[in-house]
């Protein structure tokens, strides 16, 4: 047992000792209540400024953040919880959690500190007895929630009794939806559950942005080649077919899983960005938007790694009305343990919380980490937009010589299937004609040829700021759903 | 009847003595009075813990359970040939979403959120979380079932539809309204035939272990009548208190005998990689993971780096007693865990890898 924990406490060490001098972000880790395995399911601010912490066995810890990460004086706020994997804290004392069976309200009526009334505000999501059920919420901003409830793995059974309907069709499949909503985006108002979109596989946590939108991601696998970005939309299909099972516009006496491939690709909604898998992002979880007052990054997404020491940063861009966009680091490393699960911004938006679990994914590496903008801005790449013959990037800080740099950029694309994961498709160098600035901070790169419908890796090497910092990130993919 | 050929392991000869050894522990825990997250959770007499998992159908019958989902087997499919394939998939016993009650060594319970009536309570112990927590080295999931074990003995079990009368009536399809914990004891609100009702258990002091008392009361002037086991008394109309004692009988229920291997054999090794989830990261068709596929891997060539490795006996023993030994290209080193396996089960887990040839089918 004690080797086990060994690289995992080595790790701790080293993260709490030096970081590599170009890191922009400071990270420190949280303990929790002494022998508490600190499996992170969710973590939610209340207005009064208290995090909660919802750990995947039963527990609901609440404490007032202090600078010093050692501080926190956690108390048990609630109890009774299985998997809580979504929470939000709609007023101090009040929480929404969602959990394996049930979304559940749990409130401390009598202030003691503590909740003594818990509500079953729905069921209607089913159990099926799986373990791999998913599930997440995020405020509607009208007083509802967006739920996220993801799909059952076939390395785990059912049981002979579920909650909620059963379907023996929906059983079949490599993560598949046995019973109701798995595999979709639900939304609840008011005691009222209602579809809302579906061709989910694990989105694992869901996110509204200041704009309004709401996005999820989801994990490589079956019927996911990369991992995706998803901007959800009321109604849309996006691509894994267990969940139509439930869906009641989908043909009774048609098969979901029999759907052939083409059919399913015409269905469904792209994905806003493609998240290459090994190179960036293995199992995308939580989004979450970077505020105003940060320090760097301003209103941009990020979206963590359960299953890498990452944060992906997500640039958005609009093309034709539509968004599409690229990714790179947010954080790589520098301390950042893996398990990476839920993102929850401090209420002054100056520390990003990061809750962490693993169970049953790789070694031990959990618990609550947070980032802190550490004051210098990183020599980065803050935007890239597609033009009609290449694209324009813009950096955080003035270029030093625009002809010193060796760019590459080489295309490929994705095919999902009902196969686990899937290679790039097609890899081709495309010739970079041009490499001009447009701005002290700004550049275009353009190219031989451009194709809706590939992923473009954008490589910059050599380009250094007029200060002397060399560049924070090397690698950038950008998917082009659709061109100029 | 499919389940009760299995039914769920229950474990007359429990150790207790760490529900009295738990409260040691506790101290040490900051703020926390009871300890719900040790693979043996423990609540106390006077402040129950409460615990929300999947948990043991000890051998219920249908008719207890008629507002669940009724599961039954289905197609096997494989997702790299992307079809079904020959057999089923059997669905296996658990209760997935009822709320598990204890009160030390005294009393256990189970309240069913689906149903809203007390399924089965048990003394001596509690849940035995190990097949869905993992012990000691946390983060890796053993089992297939993740249901967890009742520790103890079984002292009741519910029979029949529900026992409340609703103004005469049966309940119809209940719906579970919450729980409050006022003085740190649950009370479960449900409602039926348009009335709530709320149910508090609580355990019989003074006796040794298991009996239990049932408060049913509803609101407004709807009439209860109680008609299930038990002995009853009406306090007034919407009010009345069942008192249960241990039924002898329940606690005959003997552990399922888990099939025992013996020897170095294929069949082991298959219930091994089933046992210990391996599928999770390896497919056994080809399919790409997070580990690379079992099919075919035996005798291969694996290159790492300019060298070649031929995987053989020795190179399956090695990558599952040093899984870091040699990282295959395009996949994370320091990922898959080391597992507690004896020679015998490993030299059986490699038997079974070398005959994954072809996808089964």
């Amino acid at each position: 047992m004690t080797n086990h924990y060994l690289p995992a406490l080595l790790g701790c060490v080293l993260g709490l000792i030096a970081h590599p001098a170009h890191a922009y972000l400071k990270v420190e880790t949280i303990p929790l209540p002494e022998g508490t395995p600190p499996e992170i399911g969710g973590l939610a601010f209340d207005p009064d400024g208290n995090l909660y912490a919802a750990t995947r066995r039963n527990d609901i810890f609440v404490a007032k953040p202090t600078a010093d990460p050692n501080g926190f004086d956690w108390k048990l706020f609630a109890s009774g919880f299985h998997n809580g994997l979504g929470i939000e804290a709609p007023a101090p004392g009040h929480i929404v959690v969602t959990q394996m069976a049930e979304i559940t309200e749990a409130i401390d009526t009598d202030g003691d500190g503590t909740a003594d009334t818990y509500n079953n505000l729905s069921n209607e999501i089913g159990l099926s007895g799986n373990y791999h059920e998913t599930n997440g919420l995020c405020p509607d901003g009208d007083g509802g929630y967006f739920i996220a409830a993801g799909t059952a793995s076939h390395n785990g059974p059912t049981f002979w009794h579920t909650l909620g309907k059963y379907s023996k069709t929906g059983r079949r499949g490599r993560n598949y939806s046995a019973v109701q909503w798995k595999g979709w985006v639900m939304h609840y108002k008011d005691g009222t559950l209602t579809p809302y979109a579906k061709g989910f596989r694990m989105h694992n946590g869901i996110f509204r942005d200041s704009k309004g939108r709401l996005w999820c991601g989801d994990n490589q696998g079956d019927f996911r080649a990369t991992s995706p970005l998803y901007l959800v939309e009321k109604g849309n299909f996006y691509g894994h077919p267990s969940s139509l099972v439930w869906d009641k516009d989908f043909p009774k006496d048609k098969d979901p899983l029999n759907t052939p491939q083409d059919k399913l690709d015409e269905m469904r909604t792209h994905a806003t960005v493609l998240i290459p898998f090994i190179e960036m992002n293995r199992s995308c979880s939580e989004p979450a938007e970077i505020p105003a007052n940060f320090g760097v990054f301003p209103g941009q997404l990020i979206i963590a790694d359960n299953n890498g020491t990452r944060i992906t940063r997500i640039m958005l861009d609009e093309v034709g009305g539509k968004l599409q966009g690229s990714c790179t680091h947010f954080i790589n490393g520098s301390g950042l343990r893996t398990g990476n699960n839920r993102l929850e911004w401090s209420p002054d938006g100056k520390q990003l919380y990061v809750g962490q679990t693993v169970r049953g994914w790789g070694k031990p590496s959990e618990g609550i980490q947070r980032l802190t903008y550490a004051g210098k801005t990183p020599f980065d790449v803050e935007q890239i937009k597609l033009t009609k013959t290449g694209f324009e990037l813009a950096t955080t800080l003035a270029i030093a010589k625009i002809a010193d740099a060796k760019i590459t950029v080489t295309s490929f694309h994705y095919q999902d299937s009902h196969k686990y994961g899937g290679g790039k498709l097609d890899q081709k160098q495309i010739s970079v004609t041009k490499v001009a600035n447009t701005g002290d901070k700004t550049f275009t790169i353009g190219l031989d040829s451009l194709q809706a419908g590939k992923v473009y890796h954008i490589n910059v090497k050599n380009l250094n700021a007029k200060d002397g910092s060399k560049l924070h990130n090397e690698n950038f993919y950008y998917t082009a759903n659709q061109l100029h | 009847m499919k389940y009760y050929s299995t039914i769920i392991a229950l474990l007359l000869l429990c150790d207790i003595s760490y529900a009295q050894g738990k409260d040691a522990k506790i101290d040490g825990v900051k703020s926390i009075a009871t300890v719900s997250y040790d693979v043996h959770p423990s609540g106390t007499v006077a402040k129950p813990l409460i615990l929300r998992t999947y948990v043991p159908d000890p051998g219920l019958e249908d008719a207890v359970l008629g507002n669940h989902g009724k599961g039954a087997p289905a197609s096997k499919y494989s997702p790299g040939a992307g079809k079904d394939v020959s057999g089923d998939r059997q669905p296996i016993d658990g209760i997935p979403a009822a709320i598990a009650v204890n009160h030390a060594k005294e009393l256990s319970y189970v309240w069913d959120t689906t149903e809203c009536r007390l399924l089965y309570a048990w003394k001596d112990g509690f849940l035995d979380m190990t097949p869905y927590w993992g012990a000691g080295d946390r983060g890796s999931r053993k089992g297939f079932g993740y249901v967890p074990k009742l520790d103890g003995v079984l002292t009741h079990m519910t029979k029949g539809y529900h026992p409340i009368h609703i103004n005469g009536k049966p309940v119809g399809i209940p719906k579970y309204l919450g729980h409050s914990r006022k003085n740190n004891l649950p009370t479960f609100r449900w409602s039926a035939n348009n009335s709530v009702i709320s149910t508090a258990i609580t355990p019989i002091s003074k006796s040794d272990g298991g009996s239990l008392r049932v408060e049913y009361r509803a609101e407004g002037d709807t009439k209860l009548s109680y008609h299930g086991s038990g002995d009853q008394e009406q306090l007034a109309p919407n009010h009345l208190v069942v008192t249960i004692q241990p039924d002898p009988a329940v606690a005959q229920f003997s552990k399922k005998k888990e099939k025992e291997f013996k020897g170095v054999t294929v069949e082991r090794g298959e219930h091994l990689f089933t046992a210990y989830s391996c599928a999770t990261c390896h497919s056994v068709d080809g399919g790409k993971n997070h580990g690379p596929t079992m099919l075919g891997l035996f005798g291969s060539k694996r290159a790492f780096g300019d060298e070649e490795v031929i995987a053989d006996d020795a190179y399956l023993y090695e990558s599952i007693i040093n899984p870091n030994a040699k990282i295959a290209p395009g996949y994370q080193a320091n990922f898959m865990p080391k597992f507690p396996m004896s020679k015998e089960e490993i030299n059986s887990l490699v038997l079974y890898i070398k005959s994954i040839k072809k996808i089964h089918d």
